[in-house]
C-alpha cells in the first residue's frame, strides 16, 4: 500500500514537474531575456544568468534588465506593420477557412452514415502526413511558369505566377489548416439529432431557415473551436510566408525568426514573443476556458 | 401480521446495521440521520423517488463513499475505514459496469482472481455461476456481443462469484424492457433464496419491491419514512407520502366518532358515511380529524361515497373507474371485469363502500 | 425534406474539397516519378530521383537524425502526456486544475516560434550543449500536450463505474487501474504515441531553434534546399515520407478496427 502511495505520488509530481521546467520555466526565461541588453558574445545578450543567491548578484542583474527592446520594436515600424499584417492575414484566412470548411464539414455529416468514417479518414489523414511537404507542394504549383500557369496557359489564360505573395500565403494557410476547421464543425454537425430538422422541417421551416434557426446555432461551439484552433497557429506562423510568401510578406513568426537566426538579437526577438504571447492570450483563455467547460460537460 | 415490523422476527445480531448515518454533498444533504438493520438471509429493498439518497446508501455501504457521521456495522464490526476490495460486500451496477476488453468468463472470473484461488477452483466455480445465471455457452463473449438481458446475468454472476456476506443491487431491471424484467424478477428472487445471501436492492419502482423485498425501507429526500415488509406497508403504513408513493390511494378526511382496539369509527367528511378504519398507532383520539387510505381495490359497489364517472378504463381482468364526488373529490376503484357491455361511460352516477379492512388512518 | 438529404451538391462541395486535399500531394507524387528535371516539363516515368536520394548522404543522415529524435521524444511524450491526462481525467478538485491545464495546452496551442525560441534559451540559460537531446527534449514538450488531449478523451470515455467494479471484486487502486483503464485505454495511448511520432518527425520550426550543429533533421534538410526551389530529389523524399506515413496510419486504423468488438 505504501510503494502504491509512493507511485501515484510520482505519477503526479512528475507531469507537473515537467510542465514546469519545460513549459513554464522557458517562459520566464522569455520574458527575462527580452528585458536584457543585446551583446556580440556567447550567447549574444547581457546580462547573463546567475543560479547564486548572493542578493548583490541580483541586483546587478536586475540592474541590467531594461526596456530597450520594447523601445526598439516601438521605434520601427517594421514590428508594426508585421504585428498588423499577421492579424490581417490570419483574419482573412480563418475567414476563407470557416467558408470553405463549413459546407464540406456540413456535407460530411449529412453523408450517409456508412460513408461517414471513410470520410473522417480522408480529412485526417493530409494532417498526418508532413506539413513541410505540403506547403512544398504548392511551390510547384504557384511559381511562375508552374502547374497552375501551366493549366491557365491551356485555356490561353495569362499567368497569374503568385508564388511570393500574400495570396499564395493564403492559399497555402487554407490548405494547409483545413482539417482543423472541419473536424470540430463535423464533430458537432455529426452528433445533432437527425429528427431536429425533421421537426423544424415539420414546424414549417424551409432549407434556409433551417440551417438558420437550428444547424448553424447548434454548431456554434464547433465553429469556435475551428476558428480558435486556426487563427492562434495561423498568427504566429513561420513555415508559409517564409515558403510561399514574398519579402514584403511580412509575419511576426518571421520577424522572429530572422531576428533571431539572422540578427542573431536575442533579446528583441524575446521581446517580439513576448509581444505575441500577449496579443494571443485573449484568445488562448478563452479557448481554455470554453475546453474545461466541454470537458466537465462529458464527465 | 404485525402493522410495522422495524425488525426481522429472530432476534440475531443483524447483519448490517445503519446507525445515524449522514453524508453530504457540498450543501446537499444525501442521507440524513438514517438507521437501519438488516437481517441475513433477507431481500431488503431501497426505494423512493429519484433523489432520495438510495443509491448513496448502497455506494456507503459498497465502501465508495464515507459516511460524514455515523456507523455502519456488518456482523456488528465497524467497516468504516474498509475499502471497497476489503469489504464482504459486492455490488452489482445498474449500469453493470461489465469490462468491454474481457469475455463474460473473465468478468465473471476477475474478483475471483484478485482472491488469489487456484485456476482449478475458479474454472469449476464459472460452470457453477454460469449455470446459476442459465449463461452457459456464452463464457467466451464479449459483452458487446451480450443482449442486455444477458449483459444483466453476466453482471449478477459476477456480482455473486465471490460470494459475498451482503450483495448489493443498483436498480439491477431497470434497463430491461417490462416483459424480461417480470421474468428475472422471479428468477432474481429464486437465485437469492437458493443461495441464502443477503440482498438489498435499490429501486424506484414499488411494483418491483413489493413483488421481490421481504422488507421495505421508503425513502424520501435523504431520510427513512417507514420500514417494513411490503404488503403490511402497503395496506397498513403511518404516512400519507409512502401510501403515496407505495400505490395509487384514495386518501378521505373525516372525524372520529368511536374507537375499539385498533380500530376506529369515522364519519367521512363529504358524505356523512361511517367507515371502520385500522388504527394501529392510535392516531386517531375521538372528535379528532383525521386521514383515511383506501386502496382502489378496497373501494367496491355500495352507497357510502356516491360520485360519477369521469374516466373508467378496461384493464382485462378488472376496470378502473375514475369518478367525481359532488364535493370535487376524486376517487380511484378498481372494479371486478365489466363483461362484454364495457365499462360504464363517463357521466353515470356510481356508489362506493369502502371493502371490510380496507382502510386504516395515515398521518 | 429535400434539404435533410445527402444529396449531389454536398457530393460537389465534398469532391471539390477532397481535390483540394489531395490534389497537390498528388502531382508531388507525379512528379517525383518525372525523368526531366524541369518540374512543369513530363519528360517520363523514372524512378532516378529515388536512386539518387538514396546516394545522398546528408539526407540520409537527417533521417536517422529525425528518426531517433521521433522515436525517443514519441515514447517520453507518451509517457508525461498519458500521466497528465490520469491526472486530468481524476473527477472532482484537483488542486491547480487550471494552471496546470494552462501549462500543458499551451506548447500545443502557443506559435511555434515562440515555444522553440523560449526552450532554445531556456537550454542555454541551463547550460545545456544543443545538438540531439535538445530536440529531442523540446519535441517531447510539444507533443506531450497532443498525447494528453488524445488520452484524456478516451479516459473521460471509460464509464466511471469500471474502476469501481474491479474494486468492489477485490482490487487495490493500482491492480484496478493496470487491469481495466490501462487496457481500455491503450488504444488511445497507442494512437497518441503514433501523432507524437509524426509530429516530431515532420517539425521544421522548434527543431531549427534547438539543434546543434551535429543534430540537423530530415525537415531541416528538406527546408533547407526547398528554399532553394523545386528539385526532383526532395519531390522523391516527400512521396516516400508521405507513403510511410499513410500506410503506418493504415496499419494502426486496420489494428484498432481488428479490436472493436472488445471497445
Amino acid at each position: 500500500m505504501n510503494r502504491a502511495a509512493a507511485a501515484s505520488r510520482v505519477a503526479t509530481m512528475l507531469p507537473w514537474a515537467w510542465l514546469l521546467v519545460f513549459v513554464a520555466a522557458p517562459l520566464v526565461v522569455v520574458a527575462k531575456i527580452s528585458l536584457s541588453e543585446s551583446a556580440v558574445a556567447q550567447p549574444p545578450y547581457r546580462p547573463r544568468w546567475s543560479w547564486t543567491l548572493d542578493p548583490a548578484a541580483w541586483q546587478a542583474f536586475a540592474d541590467g534588465l531594461g526596456l530597450d527592446s520594447y523601445r526598439a520594436l516601438l521605434a520601427d515600424d517594421l514590428y508594426w506593420r508585421s504585428a498588423l499584417a499577421s492579424l490581417a492575414i490570419a483574419s482573412a484566412a480563418t475567414a476563407i477557412l470557416v467558408l470553405v470548411g463549413y459546407p464540406v464539414a456540413l456535407a460530411m455529416a449529412r453523408a450517409p452514415k456508412r460513408l461517414r468514417p471513410v470520410l473522417l479518414a480522408i480529412v485526417i489523414l493530409p494532417f498526418w502526413t508532413s506539413f513541410l511537404i505540403r506547403v512544398y507542394a504548392w511551390i510547384a504549383i504557384l511559381r511562375p511558369a508552374g502547374l497552375l500557369d501551366a493549366a491557365l496557359g491551356l485555356f490561353g489564360l495569362p499567368p497569374l505566377e503568385l508564388l511570393n505573395s500574400t495570396p499564395a500565403v493564403l492559399i497555402g494557410i487554407v490548405y494547409a489548416y483545413l482539417p482543423f476547421m472541419v473536424l470540430p464543425i463535423y464533430a458537432v454537425l455529426e452528433r445533432r439529432d437527425p429528427a431536429l430538422l425533421e421537426a423544424a422541417a415539420d414546424l414549417g421551416a424551409g432549407t434556409v431557415a433551417t440551417f438558420r434557426t437550428v444547424t448553424l446555432p447548434l454548431s456554434r461551439p464547433g465553429l469556435a473551436s475551428g476558428v480558435l484552433l486556426c487563427f492562434v497557429p495561423i498568427f504566429g506562423e513561420f513555415v508559409i510566408p517564409d515558403l510561399l510568401g514574398g519579402s514584403d510578406t511580412l509575419m511576426l513568426g518571421r520577424t522572429l525568426w530572422s531576428e533571431f537566426f539572422g540578427n542573431r538579437d536575442w533579446p528583441l526577438a524575446s521581446a517580439v514573443a513576448i509581444v505575441m504571447l500577449l496579443a494571443l492570450a485573449l484568445p488562448l483563455a478563452w479557448l481554455r476556458e470554453s475546453g474545461l467547460r466541454r470537458g466537465d460537460a462529458r464527465r | 401480521m404485525p402493522a410495522r415490523a422495524d425488525f426481522a422476527s429472530d432476534a440475531r445480531v443483524p447483519l448490517v446495521a445503519i446507525e445515524g448515518v449522514t453524508k453530504r454533498f457540498g450543501s446537499a444533504l444525501a442521507l440524513d440521520d438514517v438507521s437501519l438493520e438488516i437481517g441475513a438471509g433477507e431481500f431488503f429493498c431501497l426505494v423512493g423517488p429519484s433523489g432520495c439518497g438510495k443509491s448513496t446508501l448502497l455506494r456507503t455501504l459498497a465502501g465508495f463513499e464515507q459516511p460524514d457521521e455515523g456507523r455502519t456495522l456488518l456482523d456488528g464490526r465497524d467497516i468504516a475505514g474498509d475499502p471497497p476490495e476489503r469489504r464482504p460486500v459486492n455490488i452489482m451496477f445498474q449500469s453493470y459496469a461489465l469490462f468491454p476488453h474481457m469475455s463474460a468468463a473473465k468478468n465473471v472470473a476477475y474478483g475471483l482472481a484478485r482472491a488469489g484461488l487456484p485456476r482449478a477452483e475458479i474454472a469449476a466455480r464459472l460452470r457453477e455461476l454460469f449455470a446459476l445465471v442459465r449463461l452457459e455457452g456464452f463464457e467466451d463473449r464479449y459483452p458487446a456481443q451480450l443482449s442486455g438481458g444477458q449483459r444483466q446475468r453476466v453482471a449478477l454472476a459476477r456480482a455473486l462469484a465471490r460470494r459475498p456476506r451482503l450483495l448489493l443491487l443498483d436498480e439491477p431491471l431497470g434497463a430491461l424492457d417490462r416483459r424480461l424484467r417480470e421474468a428475472t424478477q422471479i428468477e432474481l428472487k429464486g437465485i437469492q433464496s437458493r443461495l441464502g445471501t443477503t440482498f438489498v436492492m435499490v429501486t424506484h419502482d414499488q411494483g418491483e419491491a413489493m413483488a421481490l423485498a421481504d422488507r421495505v425501507a421508503v425513502l424520501d429526500r435523504g431520510r427513512v419514512l417507514e420500514v417494513g415488509p411490503p404488503s403490511a406497508l402497503y395496506r397498513r403504513c403511518r404516512t400519507r407520502a409512502v401510501a403515496e408513493f407505495l400505490g395509487d390511494v384514495n386518501v378521505l378526511s373525516g372525524v372520529v366518532v368511536a374507537r375499539a382496539g385498533g380500530r376506529a369509527q369515522v364519519r367521512l367528511g363529504e358524505s356523512g358515511a361511517l367507515v371502520e378504519a385500522a388504527d394501529p398507532d392510535g392516531a386517531g383520539e375521538t372528535g379528532s380529524n383525521v386521514e383515511v387510505a383506501v386502496r382502489p381495490e378496497g373501494l367496491v359497489p355500495g352507497d357510502a361515497l356516491g360520485a360519477t364517472v369521469e374516466v373508467a378504463t378496461d384493464l382485462g381482468p378488472n376496470a378502473l373507474v375514475i369518478a367525481r364526488t359532488a364535493g370535487g373529490a376524486t376517487l380511484r376503484a378498481l372494479l371486478p371485469a365489466p363483461g362484454a357491455a364495457g365499462p360504464p361511460p363517463p357521466g353515470t352516477p356510481v356508489g362506493f363502500a369502502v371493502a371490510p379492512g380496507a382502510a386504516w388512518i395515515v398521518r | 425534406m429535400r434539404g435533410a438529404r445527402f444529396g449531389g451538391l454536398d457530393l460537389a462541395i465534398l469532391a471539390v474539397g477532397l481535390a483540394f486535399l489531395y490534389g497537390p500531394m498528388l502531382l508531388l507524387v507525379l512528379y517525383s516519378f518525372n525523368a526531366s528535371r524541369l518540374v512543369t516539363v513530363w519528360g517520363g516515368f523514372s524512378t532516378r530521383w529515388y536512386a539518387a536520394l538514396l546516394a545522398n548522404e546528408p539526407l540520409r543522415e537527417a533521417s536517422l537524425v529525425s528518426l531517433r529524435v521521433a522515436l525517443v521524444s514519441a515514447a517520453l511524450a507518451t509517457l508525461v502526456g498519458t500521466l497528465a491526462a490520469i491526472l486530468l481525467a481524476r473527477p472532482g478538485r484537483v488542486a491547480g486544475r487550471r494552471t496546470f491545464t494552462a501549462l500543458l495546452l499551451a506548447p500545443m496551442v502557443l506559435p511555434e516560434v515562440i515555444v522553440g525560441l523560449s526552450l532554445l534559451l531556456l537550454f542555454v540559460a541551463l547550460g545545456f550543449e544543443r545538438g540531439i537531446w535538445t530536440v529531442t527534449l523540446a519535441h517531447a514538450t510539444v507533443t506531450t500536450a497532443f498525447v494528453a488531449v488524445v488520452v484524456q478523451a478516451r479516459l473521460l470515455g471509460i464509464e466511471r463505474d469500471l474502476e469501481a467494479a474491479a474494486r468492489d471484486l477485490g482490487a487495490s487502486p493500482a491492480t484496478a487501474f493496470l487491469t481495466v483503464t490501462l487496457p481500455l485505454a491503450a488504444p488511445a495511448i497507442g494512437a497518441g504515441f503514433l501523432l507524437a511520432f509524426t509530429l516530431s518527425l515532420d517539425d521544421l520550426v522548434v527543431a531549427s531553434f534547438t539543434a546543434g550543429p551535429g543534430s540537423t533533421t530530415l525537415p531541416m534538410r528538406i527546408y533547407s534546399s526547398v528554399r532553394l526551389g523545386v528539385t526532383p530529389e526532395i519531390n522523391a523524399a516527400s512521396s516516400l515520407l508521405m507513403g510511410l506515413v499513410g500506410a503506418a496510419v493504415l496499419v494502426a486504423s486496420l489494428a484498432s478496427r481488428r479490436r472493436a468488438p472488445t471497445t
